[in-house]
């Protein structure tokens, strides 16, 4: 069996670094891995403080990277649109269902056969308009503006 | 051109000596900015993704034998150049008007 023997911190750093995007990860997740290790030796050798204020600031960067990562990936904005769509449908789907049944004087809605169509739509729509949003987020041209 | 982030102008400058690895950059804009502004690794590969995809910023080959082969080196491109340029002339231009209101940066003479 292969035994890790770096510092506690360096493997959570390595173990945190997983969480950046796939893309990310692969391009620089060795080079950062490796600075960890350099800057964390320059910090060891200034004392014990040095290495926790190291560790908190390495920590925050982190933290920063892996929202602004994410963010660049257009995933949570393809996931919140998806979920906004789906529910507007849902509930449109739902208002249609009460309108028809009062247009055609029922008086209790067979809730099974209306549950499954609504969790149908739902799961539907939710796949559509999460290969729709990603299709369109991916498409556009990236800004080249402000960096 | 919308002005550039500081994470954006400091590692630019420290390109414009030659081709560096990250660690290297990351030293560089650390010694720029002193304690007012704290980079760590992620910042200056997020923000070397970004001049790569701009197209301001390239990897290199290792500029000679005796280099770190796990490392990675990155230069500036004539691009990136340009824009660094841009930069340092609008900021130029911004510290005319603070002189012009007697607004003087710290440590400055006269």
């Amino acid at each position: 069996m292969i035994v890790d023997r770096r510092p506690l911190d360096a493997r959570l750093y390595r173990a945190a670094l997983r969480l950046c995007p796939g893309e990310f990860r692969r391009d620089h997740g060795d080079e950062m891995a490796c600075d960890f290790d350099e800057a964390r030796r320059e910090a060891a050798a200034s004392g014990g403080r040095a290495l926790w204020v190291f560790r908190l600031l390495v920590g925050a960067d982190l933290a920063r990277t892996l929202v602004v990562q994410w963010l660049r990936t257009g995933l949570p904005v393809i996931g919140g649109a998806a979920l906004l769509c789906t529910l507007l449908l849902a509930s449109a789907v739902a208002s249609a269902a009460r309108f028809v049944s009062a247009r055609m004087r029922i008086e209790r809605l067979p809730s099974d056969a209306v549950g499954v169509v609504l969790l149908s739509v739902v799961a539907v729509m939710v796949i559509v308009a999460t290969i729709v949003f990603n299709h369109w987020v991916h498409a556009r041209p990236r800004r080249t503006g402000r960096r | 051109m919308a002005p550039l982030t500081p994470a954006v102008v400091h590692v630019l400058l420290a390109l414009a000596g030659g081709a560096r690895h990250g660690y290297a950059i990351l030293k560089d804009v650390q010694g720029h900015l002193g304690s007012r502004l704290r980079v760590g690794p992620g910042t200056i590969y997020g923000t070397l993704q970004r001049l790569m995809e701009a197209g301001w910023v390239e990897e290199a080959g290792p500029p000679g034998a005796d280099v770190d082969q796990r490392r990675r080196y990155y230069r500036m491109t004539r691009d990136g150049r340009e824009a660094l340029r841009l930069e340092v002339d609008r900021l130029g231009e911004v510290l005319d008007v603070a002189r012009a209101h007697r607004i003087q940066p710290r440590g400055a003479k006269g």
